[in-house]
């Protein structure tokens, strides 16, 4: 699993009239290999741009490296970055099973292979009886799950996961958080994680991001930041 | 794509305890399932459509014009017998058909991913042998049942012939159902058919009535309409008919046999599955 290294990564979107909007502004960190590295801040901060960047959805100037190399340089089978959003990114005609072998059916695994994985898979997550289900009758919660399967079954170097719990029911945010988890440590991938909640974020990862206003303010081992409160940090002066 | 999520969650519970129920939920999880097979069935169905309207346009149809009444009689005789033969090479396509579509079924009643042409390359592979079997006694009973009635002029006696040949029907759909679960002799197939068709006497009683009926669509007299029938059999209710058949046997073999057998396949793809 990779070492993610940004240098001076910055992201400027153009308005309508040509206006420049920087959105990431000379950004240079390290998200460790094989573990889970959160990344908070205001609504509009920059972290999904983040997110689309390491992602190559969007142009950038700068450097992304993984393991030394730059990722623009590299093709997309060589990337092996798994995506978990905010939406629920499953396809609803398509059984449980199905969307968790879309992506190997795409890389034309044989079949015994795509059902070993997906049954792997399914019973990594607690999945494995909901797997003749469609979307529809699944939950906020179990449906995040099985778009956390999906990211996961290619056994990508990299997942970033852009506010998965932010569409889930209140009821089941703690399951699924303990889900993604679990299955983060032990697939033991490179996890990037967005998140409004601290408290979340303590959880899920061992160190912090703080992105404002497209600047990475700090970067904080969790268990530094220990009991804090559960209400979300913006206070500079508090979290310094 | 978007989708409403439901507001709870779906649990063990929600999965279908029954076969029967799990049969009844293939509509709601996988309907379009039914049509797919259909449309399949019909496709390897078309070479019998095609030997009934040569038989009835080509053949019967420009003869009833030029012959007299009892001549025609002594031709059509001829005629649906030499038949016979073409239909028999006919339901040959459709028994791979069937051959390929069982694997489907049966990955289906087992809530397994299924892999539609894959699975239904496979499923021929693996079953064609035995339901060449099937497809040979079928051709058979079904041209023994024309010659019956015509040689023997007691329509009682035919009717009841005919209904004899006619309850061999869910004999054979029932050794068909094993042949997808069960690597087993043939006679001992037949042995545990007649075992399984008496606990389930009215299943059994059912198919054979389905059978009769698709036995009365000869009966009409529109020949247009007689293939539109045949049509709607293959596309529409053939799915559904052998989905649901396959449905009781597994509720038999689960009673009967799995438990005791075959524990792996005891209650597969039902609620059971999952709290064992």
């Amino acid at each position: 699993m990779p070492t993610i290294e940004l240098k001076h990564l910055s992201v400027t979107y153009l308005g309508k009239k040509n206006e420049q909007y920087p959105a990431l502004k000379d950004i240079s960190c390290v998200f460790e290999n094989k573990k889970v590295s959160c990344i908070m801040g205001e609504s509009g901060g920059g972290k999904t741009t983040l997110l689309r960047a390491l992602s190559s959805q969007l142009s950038y100037d700068g450097l992304i490296l993984s393991d030394g190399k730059d990722i623009e340089k590299m093709s997309m089978k060589e990337r092996k970055i798994g995506y978990v959003q905010q939406e629920f990114a499953l396809y609803p005609h398509m059984t449980i099973f199905d969307n968790l072998a879309f992506p190997l059916k795409l890389e034309r695994d044989d079949f015994k292979t795509i059902t070993d994985k997906v049954n792997e898979m399914a019973k990594t997550l607690n999945i494995s009886y909901l797997l003749t289900r469609k979307p529809r009758q699944l939950s906020t919660g179990q449906i995040q799950k099985v778009c956390l399967g999906r990211a996961l079954i290619k056994k990508p170097e990299l997942i970033l996961l852009d506010e998965p719990l932010s569409n889930v029911d209140g009821p089941q945010k703690e399951d699924v958080l303990r889900t993604i988890k679990n299955a983060l440590e032990a697939y033991g991938v490179t996890a990037i994680y967005i998140t409004h909640n601290l408290k979340e974020a303590i959880y899920i990862s061992s160190k912090i991001y703080l992105i404002e206003n497209g600047t990475l303010e700090w970067v904080k081992p969790s268990s530094e930041l220990g009991e804090v409160d559960i209400a979300y940090i913006f206070d500079k002066e508090e979290s310094e | 794509m978007k989708f409403r999520p439901a507001k709870k969650e779906f649990s063990l519970d929600d999965l279908p305890e029954t076969r029967g129920k799990q049969f009844l939920d293939f509509f709601k999880t996988r309907p379009l399932l039914f049509l797919q097979t259909g449309l399949v069935i019909l496709l390897f169905a078309l070479p019998f459509l095609l030997t009934f309207l040569v038989k009835y346009y080509a053949i019967l149809l420009p003869a009833s014009k030029t012959m007299e009444e009892v001549e025609y009689l002594s031709f059509y005789k001829t005629t649906t017998l030499v038949f016979d033969l073409f239909y028999g090479i006919s339901f040959f396509f459709i028994f791979v058909a069937l051959a390929g579509i069982g694997r489907i079924i049966r990955q289906w009643a087992w809530g397994e991913g299924i892999y539609f042409w894959h699975d239904f390359k496979k499923g021929i592979k693996q079953n064609i042998k035995v339901f060449s079997i099937y497809w040979f006694l079928f051709s058979l009973c079904f041209f023994l049942n024309d010659l019956v009635s015509f040689l023997i002029n007691n329509a009682i006696v035919v009717y009841i012939i005919s209904g004899l040949i006619l309850l061999l029907l869910p004999l054979m759909m029932m050794g068909l159902s094993q042949t997808l679960l069960y690597t087993n002799t043939f006679i001992k197939v037949i042995e545990n058919s007649f075992f399984y068709c008496l606990k389930k006497p009215l299943m059994t009683l059912l198919f054979f009535i389905f059978g009769c009926g698709v036995m009365c669509l000869g009966l009409i007299d529109q020949i247009m309409i007689q293939a539109i029938c045949y049509v709607a059999l293959f596309l529409l209710i053939f799915p559904i008919l052998i989905t649901g058949w396959h449905q009781v046997c597994l509720s038999i073999f689960d009673k009967y046999t799995n438990k005791e057998y075959y524990p792996n396949l005891y209650l597969k793809g039902l609620r059971g599955e999952f709290l064992k």
